[in-house]
């Protein structure tokens, strides 16, 4: 009888050790990559300051073509620098702003005064080599560099560093739109824009720069599954990093512009394995939108990348504003 | 009598509801998942219906088993926890052996049901990491039913149906949405859903060519399980300076999980009475694998005034890669010995091991259906107790066993380096741990 009770008590205790369902699932896990794209425009809690994902907005200021340098390398949403082509009172030129949390922008300048005050300085670059701070921008006569030691005044260069010329694919028009990369210390790689298409050239020291190969880096983009590419009439503002994949590849990624012949844009994303050859366009773009983002800024930021761009302000607020994204796009960073 | 007894077990076999197989990934009942699943030829308890219909017919009486099983996995990409859910549920089924004229005869059941869920679906965009077999697949209810007969001593043939659930749905949402006041709004949601039956079919043969010798041959047929939707969102929008008519239509199918087609042959050797040498090797064909990712397709039409709202592009319809697993002939290896402690009380103690090559492919490219080879180590043991009582003219049985998988590390290197995904390292282990208490008859 005793027996039988624990055959009855055993074989109810098995069946009964159902539990409340769990909800879990591997679609959550984070892509190893999600550091590089695709990106989502930050929201309204994620910036401290009304208007976003606009981190730069004022109508008659028209911001355009940002870079960014971050104060210390390594702190993560600390203090940082926005260099863009402004208009202040009617007179252009490259400004600097400053967000003490990585993000949200004074729009008052820090100076006041444009940094470069050139009216036709366009598409700067700003990059930390040692204790420096170089500003590269292009104008009509190609792309120059101005140097600084507090980020703030710069000695304006009388030449460019790198003028017309270079292979038949550059038409003889000059470059723009430099991108900066420093790959040793007497190994620097400067991307840029000519005639659609993006060209590569190297410096052991910033100033002489060589063109690197007979033809473009980074062509305009084929049709894909026979529907034109998002790329596919030109390619533009670069803007180049290197970070090491989780299996420790050094990978050197290239973020543009990208623009179909009916004149959308989007934010592409190109790379290679390593400093050489050529690049490798990703799957789709980082970034699209229907305001007409452009020039990308990226700033990595740990466990996550800030995207900052040129788009317009809004459906019917026609001028360039300048904005900012993330990636990985699951991730949020609320205001504190 | 024996024709009512045939159209009992084919109403029986048409009329079950919809089912499908965690059982080929982590063995089904205690005694066959604790001997490395390798009881083709050594079959004859109610894990007959998965494993070899034909053992039925070998069942000295009638044979209940109840019992719980629960698989829990820790898998991870690149050292993060994937998050992939457990699998736990009630197992168990019958065994009915009789006799129709002179012809032995038996028909059985076997079932696992989740006590989670049911089933799931989860559609993944293609290029999304996930560990393919181990996500929705195991995610099933299991129930098939077989009926075996045994012509000759030497020869017994079974055969039978499992079966699954696939889903069709559709909804539709039609009427006004007012912009500044959602109360005013009339809208009318329509939702039509079906859970459809499919089966497949099993059979098996079991033959004794020697008094220490079973060999066997089973053959599993492939099934999908399938998922639509078909919604439709259609209406006008009153945004009080306009009305705006909109439509909004999705398409989507998904194979929710896929069974492969498999062919078992195995053997189990007795050199001494109290001893089993099993060892099945299971042809599996991965390369008819449908990929999981969803197949869709939506449209957005708005008739939108110029200026007032951005809309995004449609996306393009999905262009799904081929998955291009291979092939695969996985061993299985298990072994009992049943340690006799007194007339009545039997204790037997089990090991198994098989060894799964993965078939996915190196995911260099667009896909990351993540996987990894699999080890599985196994162990179990149980009590047999004889002649309980007078109610009980046969056998009283409790069996447990663990399981652990080994998924040793796979490197996956990306082609480009602009992959989304990038560079990842896969590994894990699932342990899978049951009991269950069987009573037969004789």
């Amino acid at each position: 009888m005793r027996f039988r009770a624990s055959c009855a008590l055993a074989s109810v205790w098995m069946l009964s050790c159902g539990t409340l369902a769990t909800e879990a699932g591997d679609t959550g896990a984070e892509r190893p990559n999600a550091l590089a794209g695709p990106f989502r425009l930050l929201g309204k809690d994620e910036i401290d300051a009304p208007g976003a994902p606009y981190v730069l907005d004022k109508q008659f200021w028209r911001f355009r073509q940002p870079t960014v340098l971050a104060d210390e390398p390594g702190v993560v949403l600390g203090a940082t620098h926005l260099y863009a082509v402004a208009t202040d009172t009617g007179v252009s030129g490259l400004f600097r702003f400053v967000a003490p949390d990585g993000r949200t922008f004074s729009p008052k300048p820090d100076p006041a005064a444009p940094v470069i005050a050139l009216e036709d300085a366009d598409a700067p670059e700003v990059a930390r080599v040692g204790d420096a701070i170089w500003l590269f921008y292009s104008t009509p006569a190609g792309i120059f560099l101005a140097r600084s030691s507090d980020g703030a005044v710069f000695e304006l260069p009388t030449a460019p560093v790198l003028g017309p010329g270079g292979g038949g694919w550059e038409g003889g028009k000059p470059p723009r739109a430099p991108a900066h990369v420093q790959i040793a210390p007497d190994d620097h790689r400067l991307l840029y824009e000519v005639n659609g298409r993006i060209g590569e050239a190297r410096s052991s020291n910033g100033e002489a720069w060589t063109r690197v190969g007979d033809g473009p880096l980074l062509e305009p983009g084929d049709d894909v599954d026979g529907e034109p590419a998002f790329d596919g009439f030109e390619v533009g503002d670069p803007e180049v990093l290197q970070a090491r994949s989780p299996e420790g590849r050094w990978v050197t990624r290239v973020y543009y512009t990208g623009r179909a012949a009916d004149g959308s844009t989007g934010i592409g994303l190109a790379a290679r394995f390593g400093d050489e050859g050529p690049l490798e366009r990703a799957t789709s773009p980082a970034f699209t939108g229907p305001r007409g983002p452009r020039a990308p800024a990226v700033v990595p930021q740990g466990a996550f990348t800030l995207l900052f761009l040129e788009q317009r302000a809004g459906t019917k607020e026609d001028w360039p504003a300048i904005a900012a994204g993330i990636a990985p796009a699951t991730r949020r960073i609320p205001v504190p | 009598m024996a024709r009512r007894a045939w159209l009992a077990v084919a109403a029986l076999l048409w009329a079950l509801p919809a089912a499908a197989s965690p059982a080929d990934t982590f063995g089904l009942g205690a005694r066959s998942a604790a001997m490395g699943s390798a009881v083709s030829a050594d079959v004859r308890d109610f894990s007959a219906n998965y494993y070899n219909p034909s053992g039925l017919a070998l069942a000295r009486g009638l044979d209940l088993t109840a019992g719980y099983s629960y698989a829990a996995h820790a898998l991870e990409m690149n050292d993060k926890d994937s998050r992939v859910d457990p699998v736990r549920g009630i197992v168990g089924g019958i065994v009915a052996p009789g006799s129709i004229g002179f012809l032995p005869f038996a028909f059985g059941i076997a079932t696992f049901l989740p006590d989670d869920r049911l089933s799931r679906a989860r559609a993944s965009r293609q290029e999304d990491p996930r560990w393919v077999l181990y996500d929705n697949r195991t995610q099933l209810i299991f129930i098939s039913a077989n009926i075996a007969i045994r012509p000759f001593e030497w020869l017994s043939v079974g055969g039978g149906m499992t079966y699954l659930a696939a889903t069709r749905g559709s909804f539709g949402i039609s009427g006004t949405a007012v912009l500044a006041s959602e109360y005013d709004s009339q809208l009318r949601h329509e939702v039509d859903a079906d859970l459809t039956t499919q089966r497949y079919p099993e059979f098996g043969v079991t033959v004794r060519p020697h008094d220490r010798l079973d060999l066997a041959a089973v053959y599993r047929h492939q099934a999908a399980i399938e998922l639509d939707i078909d919604a439709e969102l259609a209406g006008t929008v009153d945004a009080s300076l306009a009305k705006v008519p909109a439509r909004y239509a999705l398409e989507s199918h998904t194979v929710n999980a896929f069974i492969p087609r498999q062919v078992v042959i195995g053997e189990s050797y007795r050199p001494v009475d109290e001893l089993s040498i099993n060892l099945d090797l299971k042809w599996v064909q991965w390369s008819a694998f449908k990929s999981p990712v969803s197949r869709s397709s939506t449209t957005l039409e708005v008739d939108v005034p110029p200026g007032l709202i951005e809309l995004p592009p449609n996306p393009k319809p999905t262009r799904v890669e081929d998955p291009g697993f291979s092939d695969r002939i996985v061993p299985e290896l298990g072994i009992e010995y049943r340690l006799a402690v007194t007339p009545d009380l039997t204790v037997p103690l089990r090991a198994g091991y098989i060894y799964e090559h993965s078939p996915v492919p190196p995911q260099t490219g667009l896909t990351n259906y993540v996987d990894t080879d699999r080890h599985v180590l196994s162990v179990g043991s149980g009590v047999v107790l004889r002649e309980v009582g007078a109610v009980l003219p046969g056998n009283v049985r409790f069996d447990t066993y663990a399981q652990l998988s080994i998924l040793p590390t796979r490197i996956t290197l990306k082609d480009s380096p602009a992959d989304y995904v990038g560079d990842y390292r896969a590994r894990g282990t699932i342990l899978n741990v049951g009991a269950s208490v069987s009573v037969g008859f004789e």
